[in-house]
């Protein structure tokens, strides 16, 4: 992540509808590198792909293995607790 | 910076000693992330601070459980965190733990130690006091497939408990392990370093609730009447486990506890609403359980989402584990619900795998 994508994604921590519009851009980059610019922020088209690559959703399935392992044997079990 | 020795206090607590560092992201990271769902009725303000406290000094890339009392102890939260990689057992054992967990931890981590059989460990750290100190964990040990009695008893067993097993101790072992049918298996054993007497614990997986109180009445018949009372809770679950602790005999606090395999099914709200039912566990408690899993990403959880430490991709993932009720003569039962808190990088990066693997 170069430093430019990281300071900019600082500043717009506490500013969630800037930051929604970032996303809704990202899957067109030359928007989202003049949208950037418009915000006084000097993004790469790579930058803007490292953001479109990590801008994912997780399937109830992925979900569900999160929860319990994936190893067959014995069925996935809970965590114990005392 | 490396840890020095640590002796349990009375308390149970470490006296104050110098925490190793962890590795970046914490554990903490991913449970700012998730803060805000972390709210009564489930976690109450100081329980979330004991927990940050605590999670400060674990490390990120493992999985961990918030243990949430329901009902009348409603807004305490326990927190274990699981270990799956030689690594991370190494990081660990530089904590002022007990010694002897420092060992096994490190002995865990060798792969031509003993312990290397064991798929994962689990430290337990009950945070029912002020986290000023490095609480002392109960320790948990999944047991490899066809795991050796004798293995468990003679070498397991006092690794955990932090020293061998008395005569009584080691033929109640046996025994229980002997009286599990063929459709239980004895999955995880405990040294419950924490508690009063530092008993030990075996868990049994696969007794469905019948079965699990039809065994307790042939290996400790005085505590499987309690058992008996709360085993309709669990009629129809996916994952029975069965635990039992020992001292010298059998002691009468029991837990029966079970999940589901999805985690969005009815079968959870049907579990819940009989917990309801019986007054263990609140409406609005049961509303938020079912609300928990999902999870955050940089664009949910922006103002959280730790970006210097774990960069823009992955996931932080909540997702259900498992409900128990622990049962004890002359005892109202007790309610708690398991919730996980893991990171998960993204689909992308090489990590994405492990992650999936106990």
């Amino acid at each position: 992540m170069s430093e430019e994508l990281k300071t900019f994604l600082q500043s717009l921590r506490t500013k969630p509808e800037l930051l929604e519009e970032l996303r809704s851009l990202i899957r067109d980059p030359d928007a989202a590198v003049q949208w950037a610019r418009e915000q006084g922020c000097h993004l790469t088209p790579e930058d803007v792909a490292e953001l479109q690559g990590d801008d994912e959703e997780l399937s109830d399935d992925e979900l569900d293995k999160v929860a319990g392992g994936d190893d067959g044997w014995p069925p996935p079990p809970p965590p114990p607790g005392p | 910076m490396a840890a020095t020795p640590a002796t349990a206090g009375p308390l149970g607590f470490v006296a104050t000693q110098a925490m190793a560092s962890v590795p970046s992201p914490a554990y903490d990271d991913w449970l700012r992330v998730v803060r805000r769902h972390l709210t009564p009725p489930l976690c109450s303000l100081w329980a979330l601070d004991r927990l940050h406290t605590l999670a400060a000094h674990l490390p990120g890339d493992c999985l961990g459980a918030l243990e949430a009392h329901l009902g009348k102890r409603g807004g305490d939260v326990d927190l274990s965190i699981r270990f799956t990689e030689p690594g991370q057992g190494r990081r660990m054992a530089e904590q002022p733990l007990p010694a002897h967990l420092r060992s096994f931890l490190s002995q865990w981590s060798q792969p031509e130690g003993p312990f290397s059989s064991i798929p994962c460990i689990w430290l337990e750290f009950d945070l029912d006091r002020p986290v000023g100190d490095f609480p002392v964990p109960s320790v948990c040990a999944r047991l490899p497939r066809d795991a050796d009695l004798d293995w468990i008893v003679e070498l397991l067993l006092p690794a955990l408990h932090g020293e061998p097993l008395g005569a009584a101790q080691t033929g109640l072992v046996r025994r229980c392990h002997g009286e599990i049918p063929e459709e239980g298996i004895l999955l995880y054993v405990f040294g419950l370093l924490s508690r009063p007497g530092n008993p030990i614990r075996l868990e049994i997986f696969g007794l469905d609730p019948a079965g699990a109180v039809a065994y307790l009445r042939r290996v400790a018949p005085h505590a499987a009447p309690a058992l008996a009372e709360i085993a309709p809770i669990f009629e129809g679950i996916d994952r029975p486990h069965l635990s039992l602790d020992m001292g010298a005999e059998i002691l009468p606090r029991v837990g029966l506890e079970g999940s589901f395999a999805r985690q969005r099914e009815p079968r959870w709200t049907e579990l819940l609403a009989r917990l309801v039912a019986r007054g263990l566990c609140t409406r609005e408690e049961m509303d938020a359980i079912l609300a928990w899993p999902g999870y955050d990403t940089l664009w949910t959880a922006a103002a959280d989402w730790p970006l210097e430490q774990a960069g823009v991709g992955g996931f932080c993932v909540r997702s259900l584990s498992h409900v128990k009720v622990v049962a004890q003569p002359g005892r109202a039962p007790e309610a708690k619900v398991y919730l996980l808190v893991s990171s998960l990088a993204g689909a992308k990066s090489p990590a994405r795998r492990s992650v999936f693997s106990t």
